[in-house]
Formats: C-alpha cells, structure tokens, sequence
C-alpha cells in the first residue's frame, strides 16, 4: 500500500468526547492520508458528527489528541481548524442561493481592486478564479455570474469543494455529500470526489452512510457505532460482505433476518 | 447591455412611470410641466428615505420609523436653531442622532434577536409620540433671519429652478447603487439578506452588517427630514406620517424582494417617482387627495399578487445580470 510509506495529514489518538453523562465518542483513533479517500461510516447517532465538529474546531475533545502533519494541535474555533488546512463542506454548504457563483465562491473573502478600505470588489477576477476552480475538479459553466439557487446539487456540491481548496483545504471533510441528491446528481458528486482524489496531494474524509457510494471511491474505511470504532482498514483488508455486516452497526444479518421473520409470522 | 437592461424589473418600474408621466402629461397639459420641479423635490425627499429603506430590506430586515425619525430628527433640527446653535452645528448634530437611533434599532435586532418589524412598529410610535409631546401639536418654523443662511439654502434651496435635493438624491443613488454592487459592504448586506446562515458561516459579521443597515436607513430618513424641514422652514406633528409605508410601497414596486437579498437603490427610488406621479395627478385633476391612499394600496396589492406569480428566484437571476 503507497500509504504505508506516507506520513498521515490528520491523525486522532484515543479521542473521547462526553457530554455530561452522555459519551458521544469513546476513544476513536484514526489516520487520514494525502491522496486518499477516507470514508467515515455509521448509522444515525454513531459519533460521526460529533467526529466531523472536533476536527473543524466546533469541538474540543475531553481527552484525546489530533495531530496535523504530526503536530499536536488544539483548535478552539472553526478559524483555527481552517488555518491548519482542514475545510468543512457541511450539508448546507454555507451558500446563499440568490448570489452568484462568483460572489459566494470568494463570500468573506472577497478580493478588492485599489485600497481595501474602500472595499471595491474585483469581480473580474474573482469571476475568472471562480470558473478556473471549478474546471479543475470537472464543472464547466458558462458564466461566474450564475446564480447558484439555478444550479444542481451535485454542482453545488462541486462549487462548495472548490471554494474550500482553493482556500488552502489539504483535508477535506465531506459531510453526507450525496445524501440529498438525486442518483444522477449523487454520481456527479462522486466523480467530483475522484477528481480531487486523483490530485494525489489532497485528504478527504467522506462522511456517508451509503456503503456502495463508500465501496467506489474509498482508498481505508473507519466504521463507528455508538461512539466506538468496530471496523477499520483499506479496501484490501476489508471485505465486500463485511462492509454490510459492520454498516449495520454490527448485528449479525442473519439474527435480524430472524426477527423480521418472526414479526411477520406473528 | 440593452437586453440586460430590458430583463431587469426596474426596467419595467422605468417604462411604467415614463408612460404614467407622459399620460398625466397629455391629460392634464401645461400645468403638468409647471408642477414638475415640485413634483422631483416630493420624489427626492422620499426618495432619500427609500433608498435607505431598500438596503435595509435586502437586508432581510425592515425598518418601519423611518417616516417617525424623519419627523423627529428635522424637529430637533429646528429646536437646536431655535436655540440659537448654528445651523451647520445642528445639522451635525441631528445626523449625529439620526445615526445613533439607526444603530440602536440595528444592534437590538442583532444581540437580542428581535423581529426588526415589531422593533421598529414600537420605535414608529415612541418617535411620533416625543415630536407630538414635545411639540404639543404645534408647528416649530425657522426664523427669518436664518432662512438665508448658505447651509439652508444647499439643502433647501433651488439651482437653476430645480430644488437641490433632486441633485442630492442622485447624488445618493449613484453612491448606494455602487456600494450595493460593487463593493464589500453590499456583498455582505446581499449575503446576510439571503442566507444568514451561509453569511455567518463564512465569516460574515453579520451584528455589524445589521448595525450598518439601519444606520444608514435611520440617518438618510434624518437626513431627507432635515432637507425638507430647510425647504419649508417648518415641521408639524404630521410632518412624514405614514412615510415608512410609503417608502415600502416604493421599494416593492421597484422590484426588491420582502424576503431579503435581491433588490436594487435605484428601482427603489423609481418606485417613489411611480408613486409620486401617481399622488400629484390625483392632485392636480382635482381628485380628492384621500383617494392617493387608496391608489397607493391598490397598486401595491397589484404588484404583490404580480410577484406571487413571479419565482424568487426569477427575481434573483434579473438582479445578477
């Protein structure tokens, strides 16, 4: 495996988070490598959001460390998570529909003609990078100035990918990206993923709990349930039919499928 | 360019109210042209008042004072004169209010999360209610002997037989229109009316943009209060009553969005020029001027069940172009 010789871009060690009583994560450790996809998987309340929000400063964890390039690192804004390199894309893409592709792509961080005080917007240039950028990772559209409440979601989903790297992402953390999407749109998504993939020099954990969408684009898997690591690995280590079985948090199919059956006959 | 242009709703508010002028212009005659300068200075006064109320609706907010402010801002105005402080001294001081009423409404809306409609509905009946108190209902003038002073007579007085202000709101289009468009602060106030969300996310401070909104809202109303209190050397209790209602209207009719995020300063302002068209043929063809209210709401509902049938998001791809 070429990662094994390679340096991980984020590594979390033993990191546990409580809530009061509650524990939302009990000690996950997992290694996250350029050039790969990372697919970060688990049902509803298994500790993948709570996972997402401490790597993008929203969280700190009770105990734990995160290293980036194998520094230790203590984020306690999203802003911080930024600066070293890590770019959320959440479901909601923090997009405003009504503006154009342009202005949210460069929205926060627009760049000026003259003195910035003034604030004059170079939309020119912001245009061109916009479009640039988006090109790079397989979206052609014909103007910058497109509003992005006419666009797909699956080029939504390409617009908010786009902005992150440009804006210095080396770990990209995809939260459910195909989730909302219709199946061609989920497709789109998932050629973007590759695209980046194929960059070689970018990280990306995807969040999802759709395992064939994970099957065709992850390089290592890390399965969670109630807080904890059940499964991890590469695609090599880990099999086809295992994938389900630790999907489903676990349960053995054959037990479930007994007591499907036995509801039915009752 | 010329498609852009005719794709846009303000193209449409511009040919309506040029086919409104040229109508009124044929059915009343002469006396039309000879109403025209005082016809633009009504225009510019309100329209001062709407270009503030546009940014702060595309905003997503509304400020419903403005028309109190304007009332309450050009007494004080008057008061300070009265009280033998120098006009320009004054004039400072009551823009320095108007700016300090604007940023309290916006700071109370951001820190408290307060619905800037009901907000500004109170601040509408505590500002009508200071200039009712303080005035005890009778109107404050400007003596005589400094009606001539070269303050007043910017603001108030005529170049050329065009009153001033019409040069000043141009002035004031011209000024917003770029910074709604081209530049950072408009971005934000666009982003933080769409999404305010998305705005956050991205680093947007979205307190300030508010801040910023209804400062500018309640300083221009100030400001057209002052202008107009220059030009009639006067203020009544019922000076601009109503006027926040009017200034809505205008921003409806000129295509910005109720829902915050798309809209332009200048359609806004050929919202007021539709409206105010509209109040002096009434005027003029000897209509009883109580049936300008019932125009004004007519109108309005037209234009509201219009854009029901319009998507917002139609709306949007017009702004952008």
């Amino acid at each position: 495996m070429k990662a094994e010789s390679m340096t991980p871009v984020v590594e979390l060690k033993k990191v546990v988070k409580k809530f009061g009583p509650f524990t939302a994560l009990n000690g996950v450790s997992l290694s996250v490598y350029p050039g790969e996809v990372h697919a970060l998987l688990g049902d509803n309340g298994a500790g993948k959001s709570t996972l997402i929000k401490i790597l993008s400063g929203v969280f700190r964890p009770t105990t734990g460390e995160i290293l980036v390039d194998e520094q230790e690192v203590g984020f306690s804004s999203p802003r911080d998570s930024a600066a070293v390199g890590i770019g959320t894309v959440y479901q909601d893409l923090a997009m405003a529909p009504l503006m154009p592709v342009s202005r949210n792509f460069f929205l926060g961080r627009e760049l000026y003609v003259g003195p910035r005080w003034l604030g004059i917007l170079d939309d020119k240039k912001m245009e061109q990078i916009a479009l640039d950028e988006m090109r790079k990772i397989g979206i052609n559209l014909k103007s910058a100035r497109q509003i992005v409440g006419t666009m797909s979601g699956g080029q939504r989903q390409t617009l908010a990918i786009a902005r992150a790297i440009y804006f210095g992402a080396k770990v990209l953390i995809l939260d459910e990206p195909t989730s909302a999407l219709g199946q061609k749109q989920q497709l789109e998504v998932l050629k973007t993923i590759m695209r980046v993939r194929a960059r070689g020099n970018i990280a990306i954990i995807f969040i999802t709990h759709n395992e064939v969408h994970a099957q065709l684009t992850a390089d290592r898997f890390t399965f969670l349930s109630l807080g904890e690591v059940i499964g991890q690995g590469t695609k090599a280590d880990i099999a086809h039919d295992q994938i389900r079985h630790l999907m489903a948090g676990g349960v053995e199919m054959a037990d479930l499928e007994q007591e499907l059956a036995g509801i039915a006959g009752g | 360019m010329l498609k852009n242009l005719t794709s846009r709703p303000e193209a449409v508010v511009a040919a309506t109210a040029l086919a409104l002028f040229l109508v009124f212009w044929g059915l009343i005659g002469e006396a039309w042209l000879n109403d025209l300068p005082s016809l633009l200075r009504d225009v510019s006064w309100l329209g001062i008042v709407a270009i503030g109320s546009a940014i702060v609706i595309v905003s997503g907010e509304f400020d419903l004072s403005v028309g109190s402010v304007y009332a309450f801002v050009s007494m004080i105005f008057l008061m300070l004169m009265q009280s033998g402080i120098s006009p320009a001294l004054a004039f400072l001081l009551s823009m320095a209010l108007a700016c300090s009423i604007g940023a309290l409404s916006g700071y109370l809306v951001w820190r408290f999360k307060l619905p800037s409609l009901l907000l500004t509905l109170g601040f509408l009946f505590v500002y009508r209610g200071l200039v009712e108190w303080i005035t005890e209902g009778f109107p404050l003038s400007i003596a005589e002997e400094i009606q001539s002073n070269w303050l007043l007579q910017l603001l108030g007085g005529k170049t050329l037989g065009l009153h001033n202000s019409i040069g000043i709101c141009l002035v004031l289009v011209l000024f917003y229109a770029v910074a709604m468009t081209k530049a950072r602060f408009g971005n934000h106030v666009h982003a933080v009316g769409d999404s305010e969300v998305a705005a956050s996310a991205n680093g947007i401070p979205v307190g300030l943009v508010k801040v910023k909104v209804f400062t500018i809202g309640a300083m221009l109303a100030g400001f057209a209060g002052v202008i107009s209190a220059a030009n009639l050397s006067s203020v009544s209790t019922t000076t601009a009553s109503a006027m926040e209602f009017e200034a809505i209207a205008a921003v409806v009719i000129g295509g910005v969005s109720l829902l915050g995020g798309a809209g332009t300063v200048w359609g806004a302002v050929l919202g007021v020029f539709t409206l105010i068209t509209l109040k002096h043929a009434l005027i003029l063809m000897g209509v009883n001027i109580f049936a300008y209210q019932i125009v004004l709401g007519v109108v309005l509902v037209g234009v509201v069940a219009l854009k029901g049938v319009v998507p917002k998001l139609l709306a949007a791809e017009w702004v952008s172009k």
